[in-house]
């Protein structure tokens, strides 16, 4: 546990748990009361918004989480939409070509066997 | 020598040899070919083999070259009942004692057109141990005219009552191949077939096969199912198709088809064959010869069938 001034002021300011005993003997000086104000405004001007800091946020930050799931949904549904199509139409190319014989280039009669004996 | 050892020995003569090409070669769209016959001598030992397995089998190249190759000798039932042997080159008979029977197979090449070679095969069996087989010493000679993959059997013996050690039965054939050294050394074929009716223009069966270099592929159709006037007729269509790629990027092609037509009364039924060169990926049709048409019964002979078969080169 924090026991020096700034360390108790740092952590309080921060949430953390401090001496109390430690703290109401750094608050009797009043140069460390006056080092906890300055603490207090830091933290306040840390937080406070820059002058167009909303309207640069405003240009460059990505969309919402939200948005983005569903155009990625839309992309891959469209995705897979057009895969089973193109499947489709290549298994019902392939279906066709191998449910008739293909066209012989040349026709040859057979010797009968029984002709050769 | 081992048959293995045999046979590679054999088909090395074959390949690197080509003075006793063939002069009648297949003509085509593929150009010329050098066609080599070689004898393959097999072995039917007993009733357990489902057919002549000719990758086992001794090649006699049919080539001048290779004249001191023209010779084998066999054995049976020197390693206990149906076991066999095959040498090359020959050795003399009496060389295996232990055996049921030897044989030395002498094949003298007449003449070769590419489609079929003449042979003249002198044989000579020889039985040392009397008794044991119903057969004895026999020497014979004959002059073979064998066509592309034409096989026979050249000899059986026959065991004497329950002698032991010894096969039922023990019979040595030949087939006629022919061999290029054109010819890829390695190749896979596959082959798209369909059975067209030509009655009605449809296809009315479809069948696939494959096989490596060579070999023989066996496709076969569901039987067709036809109604005269006689009653139900069913049409059994099936064969063997056989395709050696070249160098060249062509494929010699061999097809054989079966046709069997069954009708009240029996069963009757006849074959045909084409040899030919074709391209990868062409697809031939082959139309039945006169002679499988006319098996159909008159009123039902505007059923023509025809195969339309698509040759690829699988690897």
């Amino acid at each position: 546990m924090a026991t020096e001034p700034a360390e108790l002021f740092s952590a309080l300011i921060d949430r953390e748990s401090v001496d109390p005993d430690a703290l109401a003997a750094a608050l009797e000086d009043p140069a460390e009361r006056r080092a906890l104000v300055a603490f207090a405004r830091l933290r306040q001007d840390l937080r406070s918004p820059v002058a167009g800091e909303a309207e640069w946020l405003a240009t460059r930050l990505p969309p919402p989480v939200g948005g983005a799931t569903r155009r990625a949904w839309w992309l891959t549904a469209a995705a897979a939409l057009l895969a089973a199509g193109i499947g489709a139409g290549v298994f019902a190319e392939r279906y066709a070509a191998q449910a008739r014989p293909p066209l012989p280039t040349r026709i040859v009669q057979l010797e009968s066997v029984s002709a050769l004996r | 020598m081992r048959w293995s050892t045999s046979t590679t020995l054999a088909l090395t003569l074959v390949v690197s040899t080509s003075s006793f090409e063939s002069r009648a070669q297949s003509s085509g769209a593929t150009g010329q070919n050098r066609l080599v016959p070689q004898l393959h001598v097999f072995v039917l030992p007993g009733f357990q083999t489902r057919s002549p397995a000719l990758a086992a089998s001794g090649v006699i190249a049919l080539a001048p070259d290779a004249s001191a190759y023209w010779a084998v000798s066999l054995e049976s039932d020197t390693r206990g009942p149906c076991s066999n042997g095959l040498h090359m080159p020959a050795a003399p008979l009496g060389s295996h004692p232990e055996a049921s029977a030897e044989w030395r197979l002498q094949a003298t090449p007449v003449s070769s057109d590419g489609e079929q070679a003449t042979v003249d095969v002198r044989w000579e069996r020889r039985v040392p141990r009397p008794g044991l087989l119903l057969e004895g010493d026999l020497v014979q000679e004959r002059r073979l005219v064998l066509r592309d993959r034409g096989r026979g059997i050249l000899d059986v013996v026959r065991r004497s009552g329950n002698a032991p050690g010894v096969c039922d039965s023990f019979a040595i054939g030949v087939e006629l191949r022919f061999a290029s050294p054109d010819d890829v050394e390695d190749a896979g074929l596959g082959y798209d077939l369909w059975l067209i009716d030509r009655a009605s223009g449809d296809a009315v069966g479809r069948a696939r096969t494959q096989a490596k270099q060579g070999a023989d592929a066996t496709y076969a159709f569901a039987s067709q199912k036809l109604t005269g006037i006689a009653g139900e007729v069913g049409v059994t269509i099936s064969g063997t198709v056989t395709g050696r790629a070249r160098n060249d990027g062509s494929i010699d092609l061999t097809f054989d088809t079966q046709q069997v037509v069954a009708r009240r009364g029996g069963t009757r039924g006849d074959g045909g064959r084409k040899r030919m060169p074709v391209r990868a990926g062409e697809t031939i049709e082959f139309e039945m010869p006169k002679a499988l048409k006319a098996l159909l019964p008159d009123d039902l002979q505007q059923h023509d069938y025809a195969l339309r078969v698509t040759t690829e080169r699988l690897w």
